[in-house]
């Protein structure tokens, strides 16, 4: 579970909308990109997000 | 202290260069996994560095910084976590965010060996930074932007986060003013290290804060006492180019061994590059 502090500053890199977390992934609420977590610790790189249809990156 | 007059006086020219320069804008994906194979590998060398630890500069950072108790701290390309750890016991909360996943292992590892329990990491680039805008009262960028193949953007992103009044502390190693000291400096730590794109002199630094849109309220200039042998091998040159060289840096010209105070000694050459660290504030 990532830090409920971290989560509210946390954004999507690629569009900067808020994000939630869905189980193991953080997720943009407006694009829909997927980042994973690592370990414990958020993957929020553009080119490592599953995209809504599918597929990853930009 | 640097005079605002010098630095003003300077501006037009350095403008067209750092545009040309950068044509092309974002940092490509070749460069990026040059930069994560160059520190995934050195990551357990930076923990024990000395140069990271006397530096200085760091000092300066954390005056210039002056961290409240409440404040919420980021730290970009915050590495093996050294100024995050170091900013932790003096604010709310840290985060640390870095490119490379072998320093953010290693900054988890210290942050966990020394019962810090404000300090949080996360993967990000700093040219994309995954915060919202104006989360953090201060956001600081040590000895890194100097790998950055378009500090504009990361500038930019770094101003976006910081809140109305909040800092933007700026410290990385420079280049003289003079250009051709410069493209000396550069050549040298390119040869060093290839994921180096390039240290800026001050007043092309100060000038890319301001175009981030910060007042450049404060900056403060130290020294980085550096040894050849030990700087080397911190990025693993191999040895043939190890020679070559030292050997450019034994035979620099009289204004090059001024500027970076090289003194060849029996043992090992030392010599010095500047840091510099700039405060911006967000208007």
């Amino acid at each position: 579970m990532i830090d409920k502090e971290l989560l509210e500053i946390l954004a999507c890199p690629a569009c900067k909308a808020p994000v939630v977390q869905q189980d193991d992934r953080i997720v943009c609420t407006a694009c829909g990109r997927r980042y994973p977590i690592r370990d414990g610790i958020p993957v929020m790189l553009i080119e490592e997000a599953e995209t809504p249809g599918g597929g990853t990156g930009r | 202290m640097l005079r605002q007059g010098g630095v003003l006086g300077r501006r037009r020219g350095r403008r067209d260069r750092v545009d040309d320069t950068h044509a092309g804008g974002r940092m490509s994906e070749d460069a990026k996994r040059a930069v994560r194979s160059q520190f995934g590998r050195q990551a357990s060398w930076y923990t024990v560095s000395r140069v990271h630890r006397q530096s200085s500069g760091l000092a300066e950072l954390l005056r210039l910084a002056s961290p409240a108790p409440t404040d919420r701290v980021l730290d970009v390309a915050t590495g093996t976590g050294f100024t995050a750890l170091a900013l932790a016991p003096r604010c709310r909360e840290v985060v640390g965010v870095d490119l490379t996943p072998g320093m953010v292992s290693e900054a988890h590892a210290l942050r966990e060996a020394r019962g810090v329990t404000n300090l949080r990491f996360c993967l990000g680039d700093a040219e994309a930074l995954p915060f919202r805008d104006g989360s953090f009262d201060i956001v600081t960028c040590r000895h890194a932007s100097h790998h950055f193949p378009y500090l504009p953007l990361a500038l930019a992103e770094m101003t976006r986060v910081v809140r109305p009044g909040g800092r933007v502390l700026l410290d990385d190693t420079c280049a003289p003013e003079d250009p051709g000291l410069a493209a000396l400096m550069n050549e040298w730590e390119r040869r060093r290290d290839p994921s180096h794109v390039a240290d800026h002199p001050p007043s092309l630094l100060i000038h890319m804060l301001e175009r981030a849109g910060l007042r450049v309220a404060d900056t403060a200039l130290t020294s980085v006492p550096l040894e050849f042998g030990d700087w080397t091998r911190r990025s693993g040159v191999p040895e043939a180019e190890a020679a070559a060289l030292r050997e450019s840096f034994v035979r620099a010209s009289p204004d090059a061994a001024a500027a970076f105070g090289i003194r060849v000694g029996e043992g090992d050459i030392h010599f010095s590059w500047d840091e510099i660290v700039i405060l911006g504030i967000k208007p």
